[in-house]
């Protein structure tokens, strides 16, 4: 869970007390807004719509920490500054009017598709989308095929079962009646 | 210790290679000393692995950092326990558990087939020794645990935080014995392959060597999502990493083919389709094992990268040419005509079912590669993550789900309209009155959740008619009480009944998941200690921000006291950032305050202790406890089924229910 190309990584010479003080740094660079609000209230699913929209673009980009994770995930589970840098610029294109979608296509012209959480379904990136579904399709139509080759006779009656010799049927039913 | 270390692997290395040279030799010639000469060697590499294995522990015991392995995944202030589970920390410590779990594995299928099968073990043997030299040979030079370093350093790194978790005694362990263990199933494919005894022997021989690993790998994957709910902090149990993924691939074509194979057994058919799921599951272990170990797709778990993939893409790719080729050779003899009197029966059931598991297998895999694929093909790094394997997998699994309540009601050859009727009638309607209750209950806001869980309501109800037709039928001819009617259905039938207990667990775990996915809550505030905040039923006070320290790591540690709607307390949560010296990066703890109900989530995102500030985010996640529960009841049920019985109560079982197939 190393994450590749994240600024944050302390110097080990640093030693503890070094540590100390970066992990505040850390600390109080984001803590610093708003805080003691008194009793703010969250009912489920009521979340507000800027920050409902936000959630739906963070979820929907990758971290370019190299983690591979949601920049909503790795945010959270990396304390990932790349995260947070991302969310920022997502919360600033929502503030200057852009949609999710068009928050996402920014982000992608910016960065590149790699930047986006699912393939956009356009061009070759389609393959992605529709291919698992052609081979079910190609899967089903196999089982199809297998079914009528695999149909009774025409005459409609059923195949004779498989062979069961007389000791085979009579050890069984003694089985049966001894075991209950 | 170490030298001795070291010695064993080259010795184990000679004896694998011995194993499979002789077994094959033994397998040509037909002559029988030799395939016992060949069991030998797996059986004496596998006590060489084992003192390799003690010699690794004793150098992690006795801090000899001039080990590197040692020196990189230990330190002096590591804990026992965890000092012990740094042995699969890394690559080299891996790759030598894998390389003893399958000799083990080796010496368990030698013994149990020592007086039997002796015409397939002349090729099981070879192969499994063959296997077990490939990766004794990458444990051997490219990835060698016991190199010494030029010098010895005063202390080690340690280990990575994030696996300071009790799951790393658990899921690394179950993951490779599940991986691991399908190499039984694919040896004995490609025995039978061989030989040309294609009929079921292969097959009964290997049930539950498929079903053991199976369940361990059902256990290592569960783990490995309750080890990042609990440890990665970021409210999920499953990302759809490339390597998760990777861990899904087998577990999806192993369950087709545990379904498929019961066709095998009681019809004689679909030998092709058995054969090939065999070797498609060991090469997608393989193929699991080469994209967590080469780094080749981004992933969260890069601390499991190294320099192996080259060879693991190789043997992926002998292990599917070997049996795609045999598959190939003896496609006339496997192809034998078979008779479906009814599309509407048992068996074409498990053909959709085996469809539908392939389906899912292939878009997680086409899903996985896809980035590697964009890029050759266009030049362009494009990312696929959860939302798509959520909008192509949920659809699927949805029908994997009505499945489960369809298929095993169905009867077998051919399902007539009054087994519909009788089978149907009562599930259909549960789970239609279930669909109208939601859809009042939500208003049909949220048609997906309705479809899932009333599906869900369907599957249990049809197995709840299940249990309850079954017991009926005992109470009425041998007078016995409920309870002891539902016990022996189990002990007389544990593949059905148990294979029921996973069906409940499934849906369980589906339906708990698609409450999560749906109703969760999520929230974030900065809060000075004394402030409350609430959200979903729960008012939190921030009671303390400390900052404390250890010899390991220093911490913030943030602790509410959790009240309910009410005022009514509940208790306190703590939800810590920590800072391990020798690492670099902070690592989350998260609060969980878990009921039936739902968790209660907190994880500590930053914090200013002298000011007594913290930010905060707060999860609120309905129904995760069961998917937990779900998850065992899965585990139960697969011990049902595959808890050792006596072979000759197996012989009998499988030729109870060949008769009652052909009748």
């Amino acid at each position: 869970m190393r994450r590749r190309g994240s600024r944050w990584q302390p110097d080990r010479r640093w030693g503890p007390a070094g540590f100390a003080a970066l992990a505040t740094l850390v600390f109080l660079g984001a803590v610093a807004p708003a805080h003691g609000q008194g009793m703010p209230s969250v009912v489920p699913g009521a979340a507000t719509p800027a920050s409902g929209e936000l959630e739906a673009v963070t979820r929907r980009l990758v971290c370019l920490c190299g983690c591979n994770l949601t920049v909503a995930a790795c945010e959270t589970a990396m304390t990932c500054e790349v995260a947070r840098e991302l969310k920022s610029e997502a919360a600033a294109k929502l503030s200057a009017g852009m949609t999710p979608a068009e928050a996402l296509e920014a982000f992608a012209r910016e960065s590149g598709e790699r930047i986006l959480a699912e393939p956009p379904k356009r061009g070759f990136n389609l393959t992605a989308w529709v291919l698992p579904f052609l081979a079910l399709g190609a899967g089903a139509g196999l089982v199809a095929l297998a079914l009528r080759r695999w149909a009774p006779t025409p005459s409609g009656e059923l195949a004779p079962p498989p062979e069961v010799s007389p000791e085979d049927l009579e050890r069984v039913e003694e089985e049966v009646r001894r075991e209950g | 210790m170490v030298e001795l270390g070291r010695f064993s692997v080259l010795l184990a290395l000679a004896l694998s290679a011995l194993g499979t040279a002789m077994g094959l030799k033994g397998a040509l010639s037909r002559r029988e000393e030799e395939v016992r000469g060949a069991e030998g060697a797996v059986k004496a590499a596998a006590l060489s692995l084992t003192v390799a294995a003690l010699a690794l522990w004793y150098a992690f015991l006795t801090r000899d950092f001039s080990v590197e392995y040692v020196a990189e995944y230990s330190s002096r202030t590591l804990s026992i326990f965890y000092t012990l589970g740094a042995f699969w920390a890394g690559q080299p410590g891996s790759l030598l558990l894998w390389a003893w779990v399958l000799s083990l594995y080796g010496v368990g299928v030698i013994w149990q087939n020592r007086a039997r099968n002796r015409e397939l073990m002349a090729w099981v043997t070879p192969v499994l020794s063959g296997v077990l030299f490939f990766f004794i040979l990458l444990l051997a030079f490219p990835s060698d645990p016991f190199k010494r370093l030029p010098f010895t350093p005063p202390d080690g790194q340690g280990l990575n935080p994030l696996l300071q978790n009790y799951g790393q005694w658990i899921h690394p362990i179950t993951m490779y014995m599940g991986y691991v263990g399908f190499t039984v199933p694919f040896a004995f494919c490609v025995a039978a392959l061989v030989t040309g005894n294609l009929g079921d022997t292969w097959v009964r021989t290997v049930r539950k060597w498929t079903l053991w690993a199976w369940i361990f790998l059902t256990v290592g994957i569960i783990f490995g999502g309750r080890w990042a709910y609990v440890e990665l902090g970021w409210g999920g149990y499953w990302g759809w990493d490339p390597v998760e993924n990777a861990s899904l691939l087998p577990w999806l074509t192993g369950t087709a083919y545990l379904h498929s194979v019961m066709i095998q057994e009681k019809r004689g058919m679909l030998k092709v389709w058995n054969v090939v799921l065999a070797v498609a599951t060991f090469a997608l272990s393989l193929f699991g094992t080469f994209l967590t170990r080469s780094g080749v797709i981004s992933s969260v778990h890069a601390f499991a990268q190294s320099s192996v993939g080259t060879y693991l893409i190789l043997g992926t790719i002998l292990a599917v040419l070997l049996g795609g080729g045999l598959i190939a050779w003896r496609l006339p003899e496997l192809r034998q005509a078979g008779t479906l009197d009814s599309a509407i029966s048992r068996e074409s059931s498990f053909l959709l079912n085996n469809l539908l598991f392939v389906a899912i297998a292939f878009a997680v895999f086409w899903g996985t590669v896809f980035p590697l694929v964009a890029e050759a093909v266009r030049g362009v790094k494009v990312s696929v993550g959860p939302p798509f394997f959520e909008a192509v997998v949920a659809p699927l699994g949805l029908a994997v789900v009505a499945l489960i309540g369809f298929c095993p009601l169905l009867a077998w050859r051919k399902a007539s309209l009054r087994n519909l009727r009788r089978n149907f009638l009562l599930p259909i309607s549960v789970g239609a009155a279930a669909a109208g209750v939601l859809s009042l209950l939500t208003k049909g806001r949220h048609p997906g959740v309705i479809l899932t869980l009333a599906t869900s309501a369907f599957v249990l109800a049809t197995v709840a008619a299940e249990f309850w037709r079954g017991t009926k039928a005992r109470r009425r001819l041998r007078q016995e009480p409920i309870v002891t009617s539902l016990a022996r259905l189990f002990s007389r039938n544990p593949r059905r009944y148990g294979g029921y207990v996973i069906h409940v667990g499934v849906v369980v775990l589906v339906a708990a998941v698609t409450l999560h996915r749906a109703f969760a809550t999520d929230a974030r505030a900065s809060l000075k200690v004394g402030d409350s905040y609430r959200v979903g039923r729960y008012s939190l006070t921030l009671a303390s921000v400390e900052q404390k320290e250890t010899p390991a790591k220093f911490y913030t540690q943030a602790v509410l006291e959790v009240k309910d709607a009410s005022g009514k307390p509940l208790g306190k949560v703590r939800t810590e950032k920590a800072f391990y010296a020798n690492q670099e990066q902070p690592t989350t703890e998260v609060g969980i305050k878990s009921t039936p109900l739902e968790d209660l989530y907190v994880i500590l995102e930053s914090a200013d202790p002298a000011q007594g500030v913290a930010a905060l985010r707060f999860l609120v996640n309905p129904a995760v406890f069961w998917v937990w529960v779900g998850a065992f009841v899965i585990l139960a049920g697969g011990i049902l089924v595959a808890w050792p019985s006596g072979r000759k109560a197996e012989e009998v079982r499988g030729e109870k229910e060949r008769v009652e197939v052909a009748a």
